[in-house]
């Protein structure tokens, strides 16, 4: 059997969240396998568990019960944090150096060809902008930019969380032009995302995630139920979905 | 990935750039050497000796006061830099160490103080003798080298302070407490008891105030005092290791 890209067993992750809330569980016993060279969408209503989910995997996180393999190895190893790459919701590029500084300093630390920054920033459409500050950048411009540092290591999978939060629809229309071609380079992709009609349009598989569990996940088709995309979404699954689960 | 020696040095030309592109900051820098230098200008007049010996006296007073509050500073610039870019998760997340990004930051900071060392000491010997570049390598090293180790330990301890809080306030104020701490403990010393073992939080900073540009070292107290302030300076850089990520 081939080993999955990722696999989370049984996860759960809580957090003290103040005197009155006291422990709040962002992860309940949280399992799902992504297979490799898959796009899979980790979706769900603000403070389910998806950043978590992705932060046990990268293992900035430490689950308090279950694991997170990569490729088979424990999340957060030397040797699995090198097969992977990370957007983060915002933020993750230095805004003191230029685009072109910055990757050639990621190259650099990653031991990557710098040759690869050109190309990168070429990838991304950065190139006129390479030797301005990123200080300047627009949010779009930082997100492509910062998908252009999470793949410039040649990661086989690349974790995006929320990539395209607060990006104009052309923005959006880059990000997923770029995200399929790292799908059609074999790449491993689990994204999270509130745009449900384009994770829709990009994702093979989608797993919905409500108070830290996971409440459906399977293709989209499945999820969807067999009926026509055109007259049933992924927004109205969500939708019946959660009110199901809140039921 | 690169290893040890490469990474840090990355991380320090990385934090360098950090500095030198904080122009506010070699701005108060020079105003403050040319604070403390100041006595170029009141030699001119027709003071006594003691008032002479006065403003020179408080020249290098002056010079050690700025000299701290600007490693501080360095110091919280790299680090709220880091903060606010929130580059820390995606550099863990491909397994680089905490270690590396703290000794590559203290480099950083190191240099900058002793910048600020030297060109202030070398200001002030002139205000001292009304000779440029009167002092001997030795007397610049002796004086200029022991407040470079004093800065570049506030440096330290201010990295190390970021383990408690991420609140930038919260770290400029307790770096400050411990600076007078560490110029209280000969004081502390002699009351014993609970003061004593208090001050013990901090290194004996007074005991590294520079040697006024004229004084022979004692080498022998020199190495002593050196060894103190570098086991002082590994405790901080260890707390600064566990650095709260903005994860």
């Amino acid at each position: 059997m081939a080993t999955a890209a990722l696999r989370f067993d049984g996860v759960t992750k809580e957090f003290y969240a103040g005197r009155e809330a006291g422990r709040v569980r962002a992860l309940d016993a949280f399992s799902a396998e992504i297979g490799v060279g898959t796009i899979v969408g980790l979706l769900g209503p603000n403070g389910c568990g998806k950043s978590t989910a992705l932060k046990c995997a990268l293992g900035l996180l430490s689950p308090d019960h279950g694991q997170v393999r990569v490729h088979g190895l424990p999340a957060g190893s030397v040797k699995a944090c090198h097969t992977v790459g990370y957007l983060p919701e915002r933020g993750g590029v230095p805004s003191h150096l230029t685009a072109r500084e910055a990757l050639q300093w990621w190259a650099w630390v990653n031991g990557t060809d710098q040759q690869a920054v050109a190309t990168s920033l070429e990838a991304v459409g950065l190139t006129a902008a390479a030797d301005r500050r990123v200080a300047s950048f627009s949010k779009g411009m930082r997100q492509r930019l910062a998908l252009a540092q999470a793949w410039l290591p040649r990661p086989s999978i690349l974790l995006l969380d929320e990539p395209f939060s607060g990006v104009d629809p052309r923005g959006v229309d880059r990000l997923v032009e770029m995200i399929m071609a790292e799908k059609q380079a074999g790449k491993t992709i689990l994204l999270t995302s509130h745009l449900l009609p384009r994770v829709e349009q990009i994702c093979d598989e989608v797993i919905l995630v409500d108070r830290g569990r996971v409440i459906v996940a399977g293709t989209v088709a499945t999820v969807l139920g067999g009926e026509p995309v055109r007259s049933r979404g992924l927004d109205d699954v969500f939708r019946e979905r959660l009110e199901g689960n809140k039921s | 990935m690169i290893r040890g020696g490469p990474q840090i040095w990355a991380h320090a030309k990385f934090s360098w750039l950090s500095l030198q592109r904080s122009p506010g900051l070699w701005v108060v820098g020079f105003v403050a050497a040319m604070s403390a230098g100041s006595g170029l200008f009141w030699r001119d007049f027709s003071f006594g000796e003691a008032e002479g010996r006065f403003v020179l006296g408080f020249g290098w007073g002056l010079q050690n006061l700025l000299g701290m509050g600007l490693a501080l500073a360095a110091a919280v610039q790299i680090w709220a830099r880091d903060q606010e870019d929130k580059t820390l998760p995606v550099w863990r997340a491909r397994g680089l160490s905490l270690w590396a990004l703290a000794t590559g930051r203290l480099l950083a900071a190191g240099l900058f103080c002793a910048i600020f060392a030297v060109g202030s000491t070398l200001v002030l010997a002139w205000a001292q003798t009304g000779k440029p570049g009167a002092l001997a390598f030795a007397q610049l090293f002796a004086s200029a080298g022991w407040l470079t180790l004093k800065l570049t330990l506030v440096a330290t301890m201010t990295f190390g302070v970021t383990r408690i809080s991420r609140n930038t306030g919260f770290v400029i104020g307790a770096t400050t407490g411990l600076i007078l701490l560490g110029h209280l403990r000969p004081w502390a010393g002699e009351l014993g008891g609970v003061p004593m073992v208090i001050s013990w939080l901090a290194p004996d900073l007074s005991s590294l105030s520079p040697a006024m540009g004229q004084q022979q070292p004692n080498l022998d107290a020199g190495v002593v005092r050196a060894l103190a302030a570098a086991g002082y300076g590994v405790v901080f850089l260890g707390l600064a290791t566990r650095e709260q990520s903005n994860e």
